[in-house]
């Protein structure tokens, strides 16, 4: 959270409780809804998902439990202060779709909206100032953690199997073209 | 305008070290810890609507103690 506010951020919140340990996605949600509750927004911003749990659905979740709109997929966003709206290109398979909603939204941000800036030193020593408000479960809702345990849990973890070898083509240009079109054809690929 | 993002700490995937304890949860202990690749694109995104718009960037973090 220091590194976000040597980006830039204002300020942090930090909900944190032992009650909160291990706790599932429903959980997770809850209590970060509740936590934006406590502050005013025009936008609240995620990334698309995680790179350790890679659910994906807290923006949706949040948005839901919120009932605010989700904007989803967003690679531009752009407020409009007159009208309290806000219109989002969202990445589509066959490019953008141009979607609008009132603000407050809740919009899951893409890379395609430009990469992340380095941290400054001055950011760095200005982030030192700025505050990090501790909340605990209390704070923000102590009935959100449910009491018969997780909803969900993990039973089972593999590795995903080893690549198996490729086939090498070795074979004239044109035969090798002909052999590979062949394979592709065979599995519907092309 | 307000934006709040949402950041989370992860196991950071450039030093590889992610370990599982017993119950299939992320031991936290085994490596060291950066926020969310994504998220940054959305923190990036706020602080330029934020300069463009005036307001503040305001991040959100469910995580451990020591995960400040």
């Amino acid at each position: 959270m220091r590194k976000a506010l040597a980006m830039g951020a204002a300020r942090g919140i930090h909900v944190t409780d032992p009650a909160l340990e291990g706790a599932d996605m429903p959980t997770t949600v809850r209590v970060l809804a509740a936590a934006a509750r406590q502050e005013p927004f025009d936008l609240l911003l995620t990334g698309i998902d995680t790179s350790d749990g890679t659910g994906g659905a807290v923006a949706a979740w949040v948005a839901a439990q919120l009932g605010l709109p989700l904007l989803s997929a967003a690679a531009s966003i752009e407020p409009h202060r007159e009208t309290e709206r806000v219109t989002v290109k969202r990445l589509s398979a066959k490019g953008y779709d141009v979607i609008e909603a009132p603000m407050p939204a809740v919009i899951a941000c893409t890379q395609a909206l430009g990469a992340p800036r380095y941290q400054s030193l001055k950011g760095i020593m200005a982030a030192r100032s700025r505050e990090i408000a501790t909340r605990s479960l209390a704070d923000v809702g102590a009935d959100l953690v449910p009491t018969g345990g997780w909803a969900t849990s993990v039973l089972a973890v593999d590795a995903p199997p080893a690549r198996a070898a490729g086939r090498v083509v070795q074979q004239p240009a044109a035969e090798a073209a002909k052999t590979v079109a062949d394979f592709l054809a065979e599995r519907r690929i092309i | 305008m307000q934006i709040l993002v949402l950041t989370k700490p992860v196991p950071d995937p450039a030093a590889g070290a992610e370990r599982l304890g017993p119950d299939f949860r992320l031991d936290r202990a085994a490596s060291p810890t950066v926020v969310n690749g994504n998220d940054e694109y959305a923190l990036e995104a706020a602080l330029q609507l934020v300069e463009a718009n005036g307001g503040e960037v305001i991040v959100l973090s469910m995580a451990p103690a020591n995960a400040t």
